[in-house]
């Protein structure tokens, strides 16, 4: 029965697609060391919008966006700005004419990663499944994003 | 036959500048608006709609500009003429502490094909902003300088490629200045779990650089407060206390209410203000506009807008309607065309406004 089972095992992760997890998310990362007390999911709007530029020891936040075109930089719109990436291009063309830029935009989900782990003040967001050692998960979303390990 | 080789120079010129403006904005256009960095250290330098970034010095550059032809009837016939409106700069500073400088230069009809607009002094460098922020946090920073009254939307965020029309609304011309010099503090504080974005400002009187055209605050206060209701609406409200130079010395108190709701493209603001003079109930001015923006196709945008202000004492209302279309080619980039209809209209003419604008 025991080998049976093993055997099932090793035929589930031999198949094509097993390395897509199940458990959907995003999570919001930063360097370790650099965690704020807590992180509220409408500081987590306002963070991206450019409406809170400082974390309460004073440091100023660095917010790393992914490309408009990335799925996950749509979930992330969606389900945290409540608009999509298109709906905000007025939104951050009024800001600009103010002097405010938006966060800025790493062209994958590692180079977010990187980024972020030499940077404290840095936050950013990956699929739950990319998170590693160089960073701390500091909020989880729930987001039905399919987690794909690269 | 002097006007006929200056109008012909001016023409030439401002075939020259869309030619040039064409160039600049052309390879940018082509490009991804929200270009990623391919390096975790490096920042893009530039971005359409989003300026010049020189490296990590903190400086910015960027600014927007437009073209604009006009043919209004009550302009007499022959009076059709195109310009270029605005070429404006801005300019400013800011890294990792807390200060921050912000300056805008606006050259008002810097070509104009129309002599007489250039024999009139329209030709004007406007300081539209110069200031310094000092950020304490986010509830609170603090400027100092030149910058936009902030009464209403409009004032604020009027540039030409930011608003959906050529023509601005009454309502925020001349009602009170555009322009304070003084003092500022502003910041986003949460109201019943509501983040809210507020201002208190005070002036000193002076402005910087002021444009003779334009009313001047002799001494003024004021706040405004605006809440993001919903993910959809913004409900905003300002007061200001005010004098203005030169004026009858009268004391103005100006109450202000404003919305905006998006949803799906469509887009409906309006925004309103009463000003109470203290000569007396016949020198108040009332009035507001109401706009409507809907989707058409792909970006091609309808925009109607209605607007009513009072004249003071033995003078008819000014109504008017405006009509038009707005291709938004890019983020940055927009043409508009829009018809003015309006009724005993002191201010503005009837007729045709259109303009290609582009925030670079």
């Amino acid at each position: 029965m025991r080998l049976l089972s093993q055997l099932i095992l090793l035929v589930w992760l031999l198949t094509p697609g097993a390395g897509v997890h199940a458990e959907p998310g995003i999570a919001i990362i930063m360097a370790p060391g650099a965690v704020p007390a807590k992180l509220t999911h409408d500081e987590l709007s306002l963070i991206f919008k450019a409406k809170k530029q400082f974390w309460d020891d004073g440091r100023r936040i660095q917010a790393l966006n992914l490309p408009v075109t990335h799925p996950l930089r749509r979930a992330f719109s969606s389900q945290v700005l409540k608009h999509s990436p298109e709906e905000l291009e007025d939104y951050w063309s009024g800001m600009y004419f103010q002097g405010v830029l938006p966060p800025h935009v790493f062209d994958s989900e590692e180079a977010v990663i990187r980024f972020v782990s030499i940077t404290p003040g840095a936050i950013g967001y990956v699929s739950h499944c990319a998170v590693d050692h160089r960073i701390i998960v500091v909020m989880q979303l729930d987001s039905g994003y399919p987690c794909q390990k690269p | 036959m002097a006007a006929y080789v200056t109008i012909k120079v001016c023409t030439k010129n401002i075939l020259l500048v869309c030619v040039a403006l064409l160039l600049t904005a052309g390879p940018a256009i082509a490009a991804d608006d929200n270009q990623p960095d391919s390096r975790p250290d490096s920042r893009p330098d530039y971005q359409l709609g989003a300026g010049y970034r020189f490296g990590d010095s903190g400086f910015t550059v960027g600014g927007y500009s437009s073209l604009q032809y006009q043919d209004l009837q009550n302009s007499g016939p022959g009076n059709a003429h195109t310009s270029l409106s605005h070429l404006s700069m801005f300019v400013w500073w800011q890294n990792e502490s807390r200060l921050k400088f912000f300056s805008e230069v606006d050259n008002q009809n810097p070509l104009s094909a129309d002599e007489q607009a250039q024999d009139n002094g329209q030709n004007f460098l406007s300081i539209e902003r110069l200031y310094f922020d000092y950020t304490i946090n986010d509830a609170v920073t603090f400027r100092a300088g030149k910058f936009l009254t902030p009464i209403g939307r409009w004032n604020q965020l009027h540039a030409d490629p930011l608003v959906w029309t050529t023509s601005r609304p009454l309502i925020t011309v001349n009602v009170f200045p555009e322009h304070i010099t003084g003092g500022m503090a502003l910041g986003n504080i949460s109201i019943a779990g509501v983040p809210a974005d507020y201002m208190l400002y005070s002036s000193i009187g002076t402005d910087i650089r002021p444009d003779s055209a334009e009313g001047q605050f002799n001494e003024a206060y004021g706040a405004r407060l605006n809440l993001p209701v919903s993910d959809s609406l913004q409900v905003g409200v300002s007061y200001a206390s005010y004098e203005i130079t030169g004026a009858t010395g009268a004391n103005e108190q100006l109450l202000g209410a404003d919305f905006v709701w998006t949803s799906n493209g469509i887009e409906l603001s309006a925004e309103g203000a009463w000003r109470f003079s203290s000569l007396g109930s016949q020198y108040d001015i009332k009035g507001g506009f109401f706009q409507a923006v809907a989707p058409v196709c792909d970006r091609l945008f309808a925009v109607g807008r209605i607007e009513s202000v009072s004249n003071g004492p033995g003078q008819s209302d000014t109504r008017l309607g405006v009509l038009g279309i707005n291709y938004r080619y890019s983020r940055a980039v927009s043409l508009k065309a829009e018809l003015i209809h309006g009724i005993n209209q002191p201010i503005n003419d009837s007729g045709l406004l259109s303009s290609v604008s582009v925030l670079f």
